[in-house]
């Protein structure tokens, strides 16, 4: 008896504690993904661009976040490395059927689709949604080119509220989502808020989930895009409005998104509007093997005369293969009609896409 | 009579019944067996769930479960032997893949059912199977046959931090620890054996077990090393 009750005390002393066999949430949370690819044109020239970011997300317990993404990539067009801190923000979640996140810092657009798509393992083609990265002519005398809807890091804060079925978010931030600032670049375009006061920009938005897999999203945006000063011809702070309507589906293995967005610039001529929208689509074939495609529009007018359209068109086919579950290889073909050209322009594209989570 | 007659009937019917037993398991009268205890000696972490760019905030994480239910213990020098074919599930809860691993005899089907809100993927590049299920919502399942035996990583594609471990066995010498650690590889044809455990970080740790007929062997495990003797 006495010997079985020695043993049953070495067996509790010695047995491990299943609390301490249990894997805890690691502090850190980092991936990285890379990308390069070329580009040839159907003369043969050609261009090689490279992307390299990292996502590192620190959890500080009771439910604090800092999260930041520095990224380095060489642009095709130039040549030039460019380096930049895309997301260096503090984050506060509060989960539950009735879940609330609060963020600050430079933070994640708080408006558009294609921003959400903006690393190359989230995007199903090699070229990004063209609103991010098409310069639209200029809508002001001697004034800056504005993109559609830019891919923007903003200096701001946000508020988010989400349940199953509805998302809606408020933010305010020191960039114009129509020109794009970067935390290393210059020369920039000037910040939105401070002094001689100016209000930020301040973006709404919301989302339905109807059922899951498919979401309609919008968001208004309003506040300044140009600034006295910024160059001898403007003497008048002006403001933009920004709306954007946004769609998901995904069944299966397909996925559709497509977003619209419309902005209203004040100028000197008066308010002048440029729209555009883009659908796209991608689709595994086999567990290696996808396809995806994308259509863009973009529509300005001339900055002295309301009446006269420009168009921009875009259209590309993807090809992607999946040798690994790091590695994607993806062959493209894209045509492009620039803001008054008549023709298509056809290139040819390749890329290799490296993503990993490390922890 | 009918006494001597009756009891002539039972001992029939009872030395049939020895010779079918000795005619259908004649191997697993000598054969040994392998019990254990697996622990894990350093502290493992697990990724967690991030929504950087999720327009919605993150759904509740759930408590990871504990390690020693992602070690696989095996017979690894075990002679192919056909085993018969099982079903096992693999759930989609809270995203995490529940369990996080399961070990099945080739020839078996794994169940991936949904029971989150949001859509998950169930894919896998890996040379024993590559298949993808793709997306499905929650109530949905989709099932997988793993014919080769091998190991066989799941992920989804939607939620960088899910995975799941399929091992796919030819022989029927395996098994998954209990809560506590504890194990039991029953029928072990007799001899000089490795055991095997396995965790997928952690990497196989092998040790050498002599089986003898009808007796039980022990071994055990402190990942990722093995237990001193």
């Amino acid at each position: 008896m006495r010997r079985h009750f020695m043993s049953w005390i070495v067996v509790l002393l010695t047995a491990a504690p299943v609390a301490a066999q249990q894997a805890r949430p690691s502090v850190l949370s980092i991936d990285s993904s890379a990308s390069v690819d070329t580009t040839v044109d159907a003369n043969g020239n050609h261009v090689s661009g490279v992307f390299l970011d990292t996502m590192v997300v620190g959890d500080f317990g009771r439910n604090f976040q800092a999260i930041v993404r520095p990224q380095v990539n060489r642009l095709a067009n130039s040549g030039e490395w460019n380096r930049q801190v895309w997301i260096a923000e503090m984050r506060y979640e509060r989960q539950g059927a009735v879940a609330f996140r609060v963020e600050g810092g430079y933070i994640p657009s708080p408006v558009g689709l294609a921003n959400l798509a903006y690393r190359p393992h989230q995007n199903p083609t090699i070229a990004l949604p063209a609103e991010l990265f098409t310069s639209i002519p200029s809508l002001e005398l001697r004034g800056p080119r504005v993109n559609l809807m830019g891919g923007i890091y903003p200096l701001g804060a946000q508020a988010t509220v989400s349940a199953r079925h509805w998302d809606t978010r408020v933010a305010m931030i020191d960039t114009s989502p129509l020109r794009a600032r970067r935390v290393f670049a210059t020369p920039n375009p000037p910040r939105f808020a401070g002094n001689p006061p100016r209000f930020p920009n301040v973006v709404i938005g919301a989302g339905i989930t109807p059922f899951v897999g498919f979401r309609v999203g919008a968001a208004v945006t309003r506040g300044g895009w140009l600034r006295a000063g910024e160059s001898p011809a403007i003497t008048t702070s002006r403001d933009a409005t920004l709306v954007n309507l946004e769609t998901e589906l995904a069944f299966r293995h397909t996925s559709l998104a497509g977003e619209w967005v419309h902005d209203a610039l004040e100028t000197s001529f008066g308010t002048r509007s440029t729209e555009g929208w883009y659908v796209q689509g991608a689709q595994a074939v086999a567990p290696r093997w996808f396809v995806a495609g994308r259509y863009d529009r973009i529509r300005t007018t001339l900055a002295v005369a309301a009446a006269t359209k420009q168009d921009f068109r875009s259209t590309e086919q993807t090809l992607g293969f999946r040798v690994t579950r790091e590695i994607t290889l993806r062959l493209s073909h894209r045509m492009r009609e620039p803001f008054g050209a008549t023709d298509w322009i056809h290139t040819g594209a390749f890329s290799i896409v490296w993503y990993r989570r490390w922890m | 009579m009918k006494v001597r007659a009756r009891n002539i009937v039972l001992l029939a019917v009872a030395v049939a019944g020895l010779a079918m037993t000795l005619e259908t398991e004649p191997s697993a009268q000598g054969n040994g067996s392998v019990r254990g205890r697996v622990s894990i000696g350093i502290p493992v972490t697990a990724k967690r769930a991030t929504s950087t760019y999720s327009r919605s905030v993150q759904t509740v994480a759930l408590a990871p479960e504990s390690e020693i239910r992602h070690v696989v213990v095996y017979v690894k020098d075990a002679p192919r032997t056909a085993a018969p074919p099982m079903r096992a599930e693999i759930r989609q809860r809270n995203e995490n893949f529940v369990p996080h691993v399961v070990a099945v005899t080739a020839g078996s089907t794994v169940d991936f059912p949904n029971d989150d809100p949001i859509y998950h993927n169930v894919f896998s590049l890996s040379r024993t199977k590559t298949f993808d299920l793709g997306r499905f919502p929650q109530g949905k399942s989709r099932g997988e046959v793993f014919d080769k035996p091998g190991v066989v990583k799941v992920f989804c594609q939607i939620h960088s931090h899910m995975s799941a471990t399929v091992m796919v066995f030819d022989h029927p010498w395996f098994a998954i620890p209990a809560q506590e650690g504890t194990f039991e590889l029953a029928n072990v044809p007799p001899g000089m054996h490795q055991i095997t455990a396995f965790h997928e970080r952690l990497g196989d740790t092998t040790q050498q077990l002599q089986v003898e007929p009808g007796r039980a062997a022990t071994v055990d495990f402190v990942l990722p090393v093995p237990a001193q003797p």
